[in-house]
Order: structure tokens, then C-alpha cells, then sequence
């Protein structure tokens, strides 16, 4: 084999190298990149829901008790909880209606989630609270004012349980702070029960 | 030459440097073929770890990510791990474990979630990479991560920024993050070349001074060995070394070193040695005879210095052959022997010749003496003056010739008694008195009033430089006058530099011949020998004299005019001025009549003769025998008053017939015995007086001199007799 055959094959081979290894990225990506279904989110606070604080607005978001995405957004919930501090009523509504809560990663969630100040647990036995807000895929948060109406619905992580800065954050925050927000934002999570199969 | 030389240094120090590189390279491939496949297993571990399942409603299935991490892991690792394996060293492999452990980079981070603290990765991955010290493999690592940062930003800006309205500059920002950690590296890349480049110099310097020490000892002409300072055991040795041990072209490196072979201080091992040279940790030189293993011996001069070879204490051995110095001294220290021997037959045979010519001399001065006080003729008067002037002249001449073979032996002594300077010039010039009357030349000495006379000295030395210094004045001078004076240059206490100058109104010396008249053989011209006579060693014997007793001698003279011809000496002082002048022999007149019976020893007829008339002449009555045995016997018919003895005889010589008489118990064991010999050098008045004479006179014997001795060894008789009765 000449010299210039060799480093041609290489340069081959280096070449097929980088387009296998980059469809698997594209892959990889595209499924962390792909969101869930979007909510069909109640307009208003449900009535037959728990309690809604009026003196704040309510953050609720949705949790499927095994999906790991859920990592991300109690991590993104979390920050924002710690950030508006008594301006806002934060409620964790964990679907145990499919898979209930017995197993290790439910308990490490609902565990995580009861050591988050300001947050309140809602074990959501029988799917009912899941599916008056509306819910579809684990991450979806929605946002009510303090009279009880819908200003934000979607999720707050940037891809599928990837932390860090992302869009539903960033328009939970400005509409705390009054600013104009985004009212959804694409939600990357596991299928809720009632939510359909994705 | 030079410059070609160094060109070669530096081509190797090239090539070390690329060794260096390749084989760092090398390392680091191989580390990063195991790293890779860790990383892969950390990934898979990560992901089963963190995320196990997937769930869609109620359904779980495994999730993505261990999928992921399974299957985009491998195609990242595999092909890395491989080439880290069958392509190391190569820029293509660097360049591929670059782009893979970037890529391993992004798998982690997005297996993790994004967590910032797996981003560290990155930078511990760039890091890793430097170790190749390659500036170029940074490149397409901080190409990867920016063109990650630059496409998701463009395409998919929320999975790397969070947000979808992002700002240019945060890419940037991200980007400008790694290029300064890779720029950073970098630079560390190209400072470890340089010092790379310089461990390579240093290498190639070492190498060279190895090859030079290697070639030193190789082609040296010394044998060099490292002997094992425990062992003895031979370490490391040149071809020299073993060509001096074996006489052959090779040798075991293992021989063990004996004493036996190598020689060496008596008493002492030669571990003991070898421990001592270490334990002094200095260079010791010493010389021994080492045995060749053939058994055939060498003289060897040795420089052993203690050194270390592999964690051990060794002696470095520098052995040169001395086989032919040594030869060479011996042949020298044979030749100086034959020289001593040489010398010592030539002071023998010079002791032989002045002997053998002074026994004949004797008889002729003797015998001359003798007819002159016979009734002659005007003119056979004249012709035994003739003959008496000839012997005294021929007598001064081997005295001469006798003090310059002293004078160049060196074995020249001088006395060092105490004497009166005065005295000993008037004595001097008493000689020439009537030599110079009869030129009708005036003859006078002044001695300065501050010239201290009692001085300690050699008066004979100096008696014969005046003496030489005179003579010559009467003879180069035939009208005027001739002065001596004397003068002190410098006196102490304890010490006195006398000048002593004899101003003639002779003929006087050319310029030309002023500068070369004191080395010897040197007359003022060829002419001088012809009309003046003489050997021309006087001047220079006198010269010698004169600075061994520690002065100087010279001459001031115009040709027509005359010459002052002067010497200094330095003389001790007496601490205690004699009180009366030393006690001298008169000169005894012919007339002069003695009482007594003398014994004459002596085998020469002639000499017998002549001693016969002179002591008959001075009324004593005198026998002859020729040997010391018929001395003996002829003492033990006879009472004698005195002896004169021989030295050298047949039968018995003087020595051993004196020792003989001092032996016996008879009457005569303390007859005075005057030693009579021709021998004259120096030592022979000690080689008789040792032997047990009383005196000595040396022949040419005059009657006066015989007279002298005679009369004081006489009288002591007579005195001891006289207190004996």
C-alpha cells in the first residue's frame, strides 16, 4: 500500500468515523429535543382542585413519579421557588395513578420533593388533579395568578431532563416580574397516564 | 571541521529530540487507548445509573441514553482505542483521540444532563491531550467543542444555552473559554518541546563526552581498568589492559585481582588497599611490578582512584607500562656508578702518579742538594742550579695539575684553625725575597692598622694564593717594585673581609686577555708559556680558593705599566687574639748539626741514599732498611731515636709496620716515626697519623724541613726521657 493509498484510507475511514458517530448525536439530540404533547391546560384555576392560594399566584407542575426527566424540572422548580420566595405558592402533583409510589425512584422523588422549601405535595392517586389541569407529559407546569387565571402552560427544561437555562423559565420569571412572557413553552418528559401515549 | 562536527551534533540532537517526542507520543496514545474504553464503561455506567428506564405512561422501556451510551459510546471509543493500539506515534491517531475524547466530552455531558460540572470534562480532556506536546492536536479538539457550540447554537441554541433568542457573543463566549485554555496549553506544548529539545542537546553533549571518554580510554597507551573495590573483580578494562595482562588481544572481564598479580605494598591485601584508596577518596600513584598472567613480569606505575560503577565502589586503575624507564634508570644508575668508579680510579691514579713522580723527584731534588754543597766548579755550580731550579719548577707544575684536579673533583677541604694574617704573608713573601733582590725588585708588605691579624681560617689556602699572586709579580717584573698590601673591606665582631692587593711595575696584561686570565690553562697570550713558563692553572686555581673561602678575586692592570691583581677573603675572627705567635719551625742552616740515631724505612735506593747524606749531614747517625718487617727487626737490634717511614713498601708498608710497633710491648713502642712519603694528597697526613705516626713530611724532602721534624720529635723524646728519669 503506497503512502498516499494509506492516508487516503484513513482520511476515509476518519471521515465515515465522524458521520457515524455524528448521526448518533443527531439522534441522540433529536429524541432529546423532541417535546411531549402540549397540555389542553385549564384556563382557570380548577375549582374542584386543592386549595389555590389567593394571595399569590400558584405554580403547579406535573410529575410522572418514575420518569427521570423529573430530576430536571424539580431542579428548574426548585431554583424558582427559591428565587420568588413568598410571592409564590408552588404545588408538585406526582401521578401515582399508573405506577403508584412504592418504587425506589418514586420514592427518591416524592422524598426530593418534600425537602424543597416552599413546595407543596400532591400525591395524585387516582389521576383526577393530573387530569383537571389538563396535564399530558411529566414536566408540564402551569402558572395561575393570584385570581386564579392561566398565564403560563409548558416545561421548564431546555430538553429531555437537561438542566439549565431554558425558555419556560425564563417566561415563568417574567411574568412574575411583570414583564411580557411567552404563555407556553415545549415540555420534554415521559407520558402522563391520562395523557396519552407518545 | 568544526563546523561539519557540529552540523553532526546537531542532526543527532535532532533526531533524539524527535525520539523524545515519539516516544512521549507514544506514551500518551497508549494512555488514551485505555482511557477511551473507561470512559466508554463510565458513560454506560453513568447512564444505567441515572437514567435506566424510560417511561411512557405506564410502560417503562429501557431509556435512550443507556443506548446511547452503549452504542454511540463504542463508535466513538472503538476506533480510537484502535488506531491508540496499531497506529501509535502517528498525527493521524493524535488527531482521532482528540476529536474522540471531545466527543466523549458531549456524550457525558448530555448523559448527565447538562450538569456544568461535567463540562469540566472538557478541560480535563484538553489537558490530557497536551501531554502529547503537540500544539496541533488542540486544534481539532477546540474545533469540535466550537463547532458544537457554534452549530447547536445556530440550529438548536435552547440545548446548549437554554434559551432560543441567544446572543451571538455567548457563543463566542463559550468558544472564547477553550481557545484560551487551548491557547493556554499550547504554550505549555511548545515550552516542554523546548525543554525537549534541550534534555536532547544535553543527550547528544553526554553522548559525546561518552564516546570521548569512551575513545580516550579505548585508544589510550595506558592499560585502564575498573576493578570491583570489593571483589577485586575486574568491571570494565581497555584493550591495552588486556594486552598488559594476557600478551593477548582480549581477557576475561571477570578475573578476579590478586596481590600476587598485582603487587603493591608489602603486608597489606589488596582489598585493604582498594578500601583505603576509597575510604581517602583521593587519586593514589605508586609504583609495583605486576605479573602478566603468563607469568611474565612488568614495572607498572599506578593511579588508582576511587570512583563509582552501578551503585558500587570501584577503583578506576590507570596503569603505564615503566618496564623501559626502569631499564633506562638502571642503565643510568650503572652508568653513574661506572662514573663514581671512574672518578675514584682517576683520584687513585692521581694519587699513584703524584706518588711515583715524587719518589724519583726526591731523589733528584735530593740528590741535587746534596752535590751543591760539595766542592764544585763555577760552572758545575752553575749546572746543578740549572738542574735544582728545573725539579723545583717541575715539582710546582704537579702541584698544580694535583690542586686542579682537586679543585675540579670538588674535594677540595680546608682547614679551619686559628692563625696571624701577618705572619703568614711575611712567611709568604720570606720565599721571594731573594728572587726579587736579585731582580733588584723591592719587596714590601703593608698591613692596614684597623685589619684585625688573628684570624680563624685556612692560612695554607691563603698562603698559596699570595704565593701564586707574588711569583707571578716577580716573574712578569723586571724593574720597579711589587707591593702587597692589605686592607679590611669590612670587619664585625665576629667576622673580617680582608682585601689583599699585590701591585706590580711589570709588563702588565692586554685588555683583551684581562677578561679570560683566571680560567685555566690561560696564559695573557701563547707567547707568556714560552718566555715565562708556567701551566697557566695558577690564576684559576687561585680563583677558586679565593671564592670557596668566600671572596672575590680580580686584577687592574695596563699593558707597559704594570698590574694589581687582588683578592678578598672572608675570615672568622678569633674570639681570643693568640697570645704568642704559633710555634714555627726555624728554618734550620746547613750547618746545623743534630745528635741522634735515625732509621730510614724506605725500598728506593736512591731515596735510601739521599736520606742517608742528608741526615749524615746533619750529623745524626743514621741505618736504612727497606721495608717495615726489617724496620722491626733492625728496632729490635738497635736503639733508635727516631724513624723515618715510608708509606708504600713491599713486604710491610709504613702503615702497618707503625701499627705493629705501637703494638709491641718492647721499649720502642713510642719511638717518634716520622712519616716520609711521596704520597701529598689530601688525607694521607690523617691516613698516618691514624695509623700512629707522630709527623709527616712529604717528599720532595728537603734537608730543612727533615731537620725541622727532627729536632721537635727529638727533643720531645729527650724530654720524655728526661721526666722519665
Amino acid at each position: 500500500m503506497t503512502l498516499r493509498a494509506g492516508r487516503s484510507l484513513i482520511c476515509a475511514g476518519f471521515g465515515v468515523w465522524i458521520i457515524v458517530v455524528g448521526a448518533g448525536f443527531a439522534a441522540m439530540w433529536r429524541y432529546a429535543m423532541t417535546p411531549g404533547l402540549a397540555a389542553s391546560a385549564a384556563a382557570r384555576w380548577p375549582s374542584a382542585s386543592f386549595a389555590f392560594d389567593r394571595t399569590r399566584p400558584n405554580l403547579v407542575t406535573v410529575l410522572h413519579p418514575e420518569c427521570v426527566c423529573s430530576k430536571a424540572t424539580l431542579e428548574e422548580i426548585s431554583r424558582l421557588s427559591a428565587e420568588f420566595a413568598g410571592q409564590l405558592t408552588v404545588f408538585a402533583v406526582v401521578d401515582a395513578s399508573a405506577t403508584g409510589t412504592g418504587s425506589a425512584e418514586a420514592t427518591r422523588l416524592l422524598t426530593r420533593v418534600r425537602a424543597m422549601p416552599g413546595v407543596r405535595l400532591i400525591v395524585d392517586r387516582d389521576g383526577r388533579e393530573v387530569e383537571r389541569f389538563g396535564a399530558k407529559v411529566s414536566g408540564q407546569t402551569f402558572l395561575y395568578d393570584r385570581d386564579g387565571r392561566l398565564q403560563f402552560s409548558g416545561g421548564v427544561t431546555m430538553s429531555r431532563g437537561h438542566v439549565g437555562p431554558n425558555a419556560g423559565t425564563e417566561a415563568i420569571r417574567h411574568v412574575l416580574q411583570s414583564k411580557p412572557a411567552a404563555p407556553t413553552a415545549a415540555v420534554f418528559g415521559c407520558a402522563l397516564p391520562r395523557g396519552g401515549r407518545v | 571541521m568544526t563546523t561539519r562536527l557540529q552540523a553532526s551534533l546537531d542532526e543527532r540532537t535532532e533526531t533524539v529530540f524527535e525520539q523524545l517526542l515519539q516516544r512521549g507520543m507514544r506514551r500518551a496514545d497508549r494512555l488514551f487507548a485505555v482511557l477511551m474504553p473507561a470512559q466508554w464503561l463510565f458513560g454506560v455506567a453513568l447512564a444505567l445509573w441515572l437514567s435506566p428506564w424510560s417511561w411512557n405512561a405506564a410502560e417503562r422501556s429501557v431509556h435512550p441514553h443507556v443506548w446511547t451510551a452503549i452504542f454511540l459510546g463504542a463508535a466513538i471509543t472503538l476506533p480510537a482505542m484502535a488506531v491508540g493500539i496499531w497506529m501509535p506515534g502517528r498525527l493521524a491517531t493524535r488527531y482521532t483521540m482528540a476529536v474522540a475524547q471531545m466527543l466523549i466530552s458531549a456524550l457525558l455531558i448530555h448523559l448527565t444532563g447538562g450538569r456544568i460540572e461535567t463540562h469540566f470534562h472538557v478541560f480535563g480532556s484538553l489537558a490530557f491531550l497536551a501531554l502529547y506536546r503537540d500544539w496541533r492536536v488542540l486544534v481539532p479538539a477546540a474545533g469540535v467543542i466550537i463547532a458544537d457550540h457554534l452549530l447547536r447554537g445556530a440550529f438548536w441554541p435552547q440545548s446548549v444555552f437554554g434559551d432560543v433568542d441567544v446572543a451571538v457573543w455567548r457563543a463566542l463566549e463559550h468558544a472564547g473559554w477553550v481557545l484560551f485554555e487551548t491557547a493556554v496549553l499550547a504554550g505549555a506544548c511548545r515550552r516542554t518541546r523546548e525543554d525537549i529539545r534541550l534534555i536532547a542537546s544535553n543527550t547528544v553533549e553526554l553522548e559525546a563526552s561518552r564516546e570521548r571518554y569512551r575513545a580516550s580510554v579505548a585508544e589510550s597507551a595506558n592499560a585502564i581498568v575498573l576493578i570491583d573495590a570489593q571483589t577485586c573483580q575486574v568491571l570494565e578494562f581497555n584493550q591495552r589492559w588486556a594486552e598488559e595482562v594476557t600478551s593477548q588481544a582480549s581477557s576475561r572481564s571477570n578475573l578476579i585481582l590478586t596481590k600476587a598479580m598485582v603487587g603493591g605494598p608489602e603486608g597489606q591485601s589488596l582489598e585493604d588497599e582498594l578500601a583505603e584508596v576509597v575510604g581517602n577518596g583521593r587519586p593514589v600513584i605508586s609504583q609495583r611490578r605486576f605479573t602478566r598472567l603468563d607469568g611474565s613480569t612488568i614495572d607498572v606505575q599506578c593511579s588508582l582512584t576511587p570512583t563509582m560503577f552501578a551503585g558500587r565502589a570501584a577503583v578506576f586503575a590507570v596503569i603505564h607500562d615503566i618496564t623501559k624507564l626502569k631499564r633506562i634508570e638502571a642503565d643510568l644508575a650503572a652508568a653513574r656508578d661506572m662514573a663514581v668508579e671512574s672518578a675514584r680510579l682517576k683520584s687513585e691514579f692521581l694519587a699513584n702518579m703524584s706518588h711515583e713522580i715524587r719518589t724519583p723527584m726526591n731523589g733528584i731534588i735530593g740528590m741535587t742538594g746534596l752535590l751543591r754543597e760539595t766542592p764544585l766548579d763555577p760552572q758545575q755550580i752553575e749546572f746543578v742550579d740549572a738542574m735544582a731550579s728545573s725539579a723545583n719548577g717541575l715539582l710546582t707544575i704537579i702541584n698544580d695539575i694535583l690542586d686542579f684536579s682537586k679543585v675540579e673533583a670538588g674535594k677540595l677541604e680546608f682547614d679551619s684553625v686559628d692563625f696571624d694574617l701577618r705572619e703568614a704573608l711575611e712567611g709568604s713573601l720570606d720565599l721571594f725575597k731573594e728572587t726579587a733582590a736579585a731582580k733588584g725588585l723591592p719587596l714590601t708588605l703593608a698591613i692596614g692598622s684597623d685589619v684585625p691579624t688573628a684570624l680563624v681560617g685556612d692560612p695554607g689556602r691563603l698562603r698559596q694564593v699570595v704565593l701564586n699572586l707574588v711569583g707571578n709579580a716577580v716573574k712578569f717584573t723586571a724593574r720597579g717594585s711589587i707591593a702587597v698590601s692589605v686592607t679590611a673591606e669590612q670587619t664585625s665582631a665576629d667576622r673580617a673581609l680582608v682585601h689583599v692587593a699585590v701591585r706590580d711595575t711589570g709588563i702588565g696584561i692586554p685588555a683583551a686577555a684581562q677578561g679570560h686570565l683566571f680560567e685555566a690553562f690561560r696564559q695573557a697570550d701563547g707567547s707568556t708559556t714560552r718566555k715565562y713558563g708556567g701551566t697557566g692553572l695558577g690564576l684559576a686555581i687561585s680563583r677558586r680558593l679565593v671564592e670557596l673561602m668566600g671572596g672575590t678575586i680580580g686584577l687592574d692592570s695596563v699593558e707597559g705599566l704594570g698590574s694589581t691583581f687582588w683578592f678578598t677573603v672572608d675570615l672568622a675572627r678569633q674570639r681570643t687574639p693568640m697570645t704568642a705567635a704559633p710555634v714555627r719551625p726555624a728554618p734550620v742552616a746547613p750547618t746545623r748539626r743534630l745528635h741522634g740515631r735515625v732509621l730510614v724505612v724506605e725500598d728506593n735506593a736512591v731515596n735510601q741514599k739521599v736520606a742517608l747524606l742528608q741526615l749524615k749531614k746533619l750529623g745524626l747517625t743514621a741505618d736504612a732498611v727497606a721495608d717495615g718487617r726489617e724496620a722491626i727487626t733492625a728496632l729490635d737490634r738497635a736503639a733508635y731515636d727516631l724513624v723515618l717511614m715510608d708509606c708504600q713498601m713491599p713486604v710491610m708498608d709504613g702503615f702497618e709496620a707503625t701499627r705493629a710497633i705501637r703494638a709491641t710491648a718492647s721499649a720502642y713502642q713510642h719511638i717518634a716515626i716520622v712519616a716520609m712519603t711521596a704520597n701529598a694528597l689530601k688525607g694521607d697526613r690523617e691516613e698516618c697519623l691514624a695509623a700512629g705516626m707522630n709527623d709527616y713530611v712529604s717528599k720532595p724532602v728537603k734537608v730543612d724541613d727533615v731537620a725541622a721534624v727532627i729536632e721537635k720529635w727529638t727533643a720531645t723524646s729527650r724530654g720524655k726521657a728526661t721526666r722519665a728519669a
